[in-house]
């Protein structure tokens, strides 16, 4: 049974608003006239560094006042400024952008910027698959978001019950799993990048051999016959911003395709910028950029692998998605 | 922020006022105080003017130009403003395991190579650094020639072993080589003068090792800290093998033996919420040099360190206050040296040029004697140190103050207590003093530094606002020295050591600013002023006043690499009060040097963060000009201005893998 928390309330009593009153856009001035200023928030973790990399270079220079990029610390965060209008441009789960749009709230799926950068990392020797697991503890963060649903995807179809044949255990950000973990608090942890190699390059410094055992984006492709490739995370855009500002959204994503192929080119430039941004050390991020399959795709493009992902989750839970697949509306008309 | 570095007298000064600043706002908050450390707290005085040979940190720099420049004070001088690294940055301080790189310029073909390899194996982590450096004469601004040229391989290997995230132990092994190093005409040439007995050095070694052990503990210990060094340095000089012309009795080779061992060790504790330090250090030292003359240089013609015996120890205490807004950070420390020599009565003889005879024999005691009064070789040393640092922040931590006042003495080195150099002419003579006493400062000194909102470094303004960026700092310091320990000549000329009283006031101020997220500029000036107060005159040795602009475009966010162009322009004043003049002081500062600006040019791009080019023109104008410090020349009591080069194309090119 779905069981709302304060993520899924906020997200259905504002939906719950747009149903009623016709869609939210109109409750708000729009936010899109011409040269008015733009807030674009990215997600505490290593694709950010894209987006940095987009608003350092100028991108909207002259088609917009200002530039307000902020990094949200949790995915509530996001959502809230994705419902309010508050974030214009924004770093998001494809699923959850999708729940989103499916409740009425006027956003759509800009791009897929990483295809996948969670890991199981871990102290012990005898951790190599999912099915290792069985019985063993373990601790990840963001309960119901992307690192929790992605991890039970991959559990399920390694047959196990990740709820009752796996001991999980919820902290609040990946670093403090990081942390937990290094603390020797646990052995097993589930972190998506840069935590996962800040793990192991912390783990050296303390004495501890930190080992990342599983790749879960791999190891969804094994288990279905796929790449290794998931459509987890990307840019979300409001839909007043697409339609009032397409050159707007247009060359934001153009400067995030050069941004991920800056990333890939340049890891300790990278890893730099990534610092002054993100707080994590630079050869902690530069290490880490190989591990999280930076590549910026146009949503619409993407969308047979948006699907596919979004089908897997509602197999967990249908609500996840609120229920069915978004339609055309969800995908940006590149 | 541009990395001013450091080495050694009041130099070091500037940096502590520039470490403490940086400290201060890092220690700023609620967190338990730790302690700054003794190097930060005592500003690490030197022997005044000491001549040396080039240091060995850092192994390799493409900041400055390929290859050791001995002339050019920007190269040498760890304190000087250097353009960023630029591009270069992300290929050179990289993760990878291997980084390498070679430089040339044409102006005085010095070619630098080096290689930098680390790795790790669980607990266990290895890094190996070598460099290796040749060079030969140079063209000045007039484009005269230069007299210069060496080579040069340095290594170093650093063993650690880190079996927790509270254990360290770390070792390691530094082995310099400095071969063929020629010094220039002013000291070498007209080798039929008596007064031209300067030495090339034919070749310098150097061993240092290094052991450290840190270890965090729980309970009333917090920490503990101990390490050993023992460094051999042999070197070998002489003024026959690359110049011609030498007479028997003027040939002079010089071989010195250094050996030296330390050890140190402190422990932490905390006294309810005041962290204290307690330590101890030892050293022993032994240095003999002597110097050979006539046909088959079996005569000594001077016995310059005469088998020095040295024994030192130690005790340093260090505390913090936390008083709220501020800081308050004390030091206590006390040495205490034991020293002797074994060679006092040698007879040293001084040969008529042909080497046939003898001209005159003395031995070092009677040297003592004569030029310093005593014939005690024995000494036993005292010296109490204390300092008091107030650090505050204000505005938000925008705005970081400290304040520190503090009596340091420094004891006399060996080279100031026992050099014993004869010379048939008493101006060639060096003579040391036993009966030395040690230095005090009693020194005051203040800085600030300001931080706008927008500013993160220099050529980074802070992420995610678009505030001014920009950085404000400056110190200023003001020493009293009683017993300052100062070269001077006798009546008859020759150059001795002894106590005087002299009084230091440095300034050193910056100002950076970042514009843009890609254009940066920074001034930074300094000035020293000192004075000899026994005779009213001004100190040798002191470097004039100095002005440094420099100016970056960088540009880190193309697709397949980055790059990054500058100048930099350096202002350096004419000496107002030097010490040029042998009837009226020492002439330890050679004449005939002025003011004069340089202009350097540099541009550095790389591929991907694996590969990097950075090229320049140091002295774009063919400036002709000289320094008023050419620190590493060997030694010699009569020095000449020695020019720097004029225009140098300079290459880098690095690659990591």
């Amino acid at each position: 049974m779905f069981r709302p928390d304060r993520r899924s309330f906020l997200a259905l009593s504002l939906a719950g608003a747009a149903a009623t009153g016709g869609g939210l856009a109109p409750l708000w001035p729009s936010r899109a006239a011409a040269g008015s200023p733009v807030t674009i928030s990215g997600m505490p973790s290593a694709p950010s560094v894209t987006l940095a990399h987009a608003v350092e270079s100028g991108a909207l220079n002259g088609l917009v006042d200002a530039v307000d990029f902020t990094i949200w610390k949790t995915p509530d965060q996001m959502r809230a400024g994705a419902i309010s209008g508050a974030m214009d441009i924004f770093a998001t789960p494809s699923y959850a952008c999708a729940n989103l749009h499916n409740r009425g709230v006027p956003v759509r799926m800009l791009n897929i910027m990483t295809w996948g950068l969670l890991y199981v990392v871990t102290t012990d020797d005898t951790i190599d698959s999912p099915e290792d697991l069985a019985g063993r503890s373990l601790v990840l963060a963001f309960k119901d978001d992307a690192p929790d649903l992605i991890f039970r995807l991959v559990a399920s179809n390694a047959g196990l019950d990740p709820r009752g044949d796996i001991d999980v255990t919820y902290a609040g950000t990946p670093m403090e799993v990081v942390q937990l973990l290094l603390a020797g608090k646990t052995d097993i942890a589930v972190v998506p990048e840069p935590a996962a190699t800040a793990a192991i390059l912390r783990g050296r410094r303390a004495g501890r051999t930190v080992r990342r055992a599983v790749d879960l984006t791999a190891e969804l492709g094994r288990q279905t016959g796929r790449p290794a490739r998931i459509a987890q995370a990307g840019l979300g855009v409001q839909e007043d911003l697409v339609q009032h500002r397409p050159e707007v959204v247009q060359a934001f994503h153009d400067a995030c395709v050069r941004g991920g192929q800056w990333a890939n080119n340049n890891p300790a430039s990278a890893g730099r910028l990534g610092q002054d941004y993100l707080g994590v050390k630079a050869p902690i991020i530069e290490k880490s950029i190989p591990h999280f399959r930076v590549d910026v795709t146009p949503s619409r493009e993407a969308r047979a692998d948006i699907e596919f992902y979004l089908n897997s989750l509602m197999r967990l839970n249908p609500d996840i998605v609120a229920g069915r697949l978004p339609g055309d509306g969800y995908y940006w008309p590149a | 922020m541009i990395k001013i570095k450091t080495k050694t007298g009041l130099a070091a000064l500037l940096w502590t006022s520039t470490a403490l600043v940086g400290t201060a706002q890092a220690d700023a908050g609620t967190k338990p105080l730790t302690l700054r450390g003794a190097l930060a707290l005592f500003p690490t005085f030197a022997q005044h003017d000491a001549r040396s040979p080039m240091a060995i940190m850092p192994i390799y720099d493409v900041t400055r130009m390929p290859g050791d420049w001995k002339y050019k004070r920007d190269e040498w001088d760890r304190t000087a403003v250097s353009p960023p690294l630029g591009a270069l940055d992300s290929v050179i301080n990289t993760p990878r395991p291997v980084v390498a790189g070679f430089g040339f310029t044409d102006n005085g073909a010095a070619r630098q190579a080096f290689v930098d390899v680390k790795t790790r194996a669980g607990a266990f982590l290895m890094r190996g650094v070598g460099t290796y450096k040749w060079g030969g004469s140079y063209d000045d601004g007039d484009g005269d020639r230069v007299r210069a040229g060496y080579g040069r391989d340095t290594e170093q290997i650093i063993l650690g072993y880190l079996p927790d995230a509270d254990t360290a132990l770390k070792a390691i092994v530094i082995r310099d080589e400095i071969r063929d190093d020629k010094q220039a005409a002013t000291t070498v040439e007209a080798p039929n003068s008596a007064l031209q007995s300067g030495t090339d050095s034919l070749k310098t070694t150097r061993y240092i090792g290094k052991l450290l052990f840190d270890k965090t503990l729980e309970g009333a210990l917090e920490a503990v800290h101990a390490e050993t060094t023992v460094v051999f340095a042999d070197r070998r000089n002489n003024n026959f093998t690359f110049q011609d012309g030498r007479q028997p009795g003027q040939r002079q080779e010089a071989d010195v033996d250094r050996r030296k061992v330390e050890g140190r060790v402190h422990g932490d504790t905390r006294l309810g919420d005041i962290p204290f330090r307690l330590g101890v250090r030892g050293l022993y030292d032994s240095h003999d040099a002597d110097r050979a003359t006539g046909i088959s240089l079996e005569t000594f013609s001077a016995v310059q360190y005469p088998d020095v015996t040295r024994l030192e120890a130690e005790v340093f205490a260090e505390s913090a206050l936390d008083l709220g807004m501020a800081r308050l950070d004390l030091g206590l420390r006390w040495q205490h040296a034991i020293t002797g020599i074994g060679r006092a009565d040698e007879p040293v003889s001084w040969l008529n040029p042909t080497g046939t005879s003898v001209v005159s024999t003395t031995t070092p005691r009677a040297l003592y004697r004569q030029y310093a009064g005593t014939d005690d070789t024995d000494t036993s040393l005292h010296a109490i140190s204390a300092v008091a640092t107030m650090s505050r922040s204000w505005l938000d931590k925008a705005l970081d103050t400290h304040l520190s006042l503090g009596r340091i003495a420094r004891l006399p080195e060996n080279q100031e207590l026992y050099f014993a150099r004869n010379h048939a002419q008493a101006r060639m003579r060096a003579v040391g003093n036993p009966g030395l006493d040690p230095e005090v400062h009693y020194r005051v000194e203040a800085g600030a530094s300001y931080e706008s909102a927008g500013w993160l470094d220099f050529g980074r303004k802070a992420p995610l606002m678009d505030a001014a960026s920009y950085r404000l700092s400056g110190s200023v310091s003001h020493d009293h020295v009683d017993n300052f320990i100062s070269r001077d000549r006798a009546g008859d000329q020759t150059l001795i050591w002894r106590n005087m009283d002299a009084r230091f006031t440095s300034l050193t101020l910056s100002a950076e600013w970042n514009p843009t997220r890609t254009l940066s500029a920074g001034v930074y000036g300094r000035a020293t002023w000192a004075e000899n107060l026994d005779e009213d005159r001004g100190l040798y040795g002191i470097a004039p006043a100095e002005a440094v602009f420099l100016v970056d475009y960088h540009d880190r966010l193309g697709v397949h690499g980055t790059w990054n162009a500058g100048l930099k322009v350096r202002a350096v004043a004419g000496p107002t009060d030097p010490d040029d003049d042998l009837n009226t002081g020492t002439a330890l500062d050679p004449e005939d040097i002025d003011a004069f600006a340089v202009l350097d040019v540099y541009g550095g791009v790389q591929v991907h963060d694996r590969v990097g080019v950075r090229l320049g023109i140091s002295n774009v104008l063919d400036t002709e000009y000289a320094e008023l410090d050419p620190h590493y020349v060997t030694d010699t009591p009569n020095p000449g201005p020695i020019n720097a080069p004029g225009r140098a194309f300079f290459l880098w090119t690095v690659v990591n893998f």
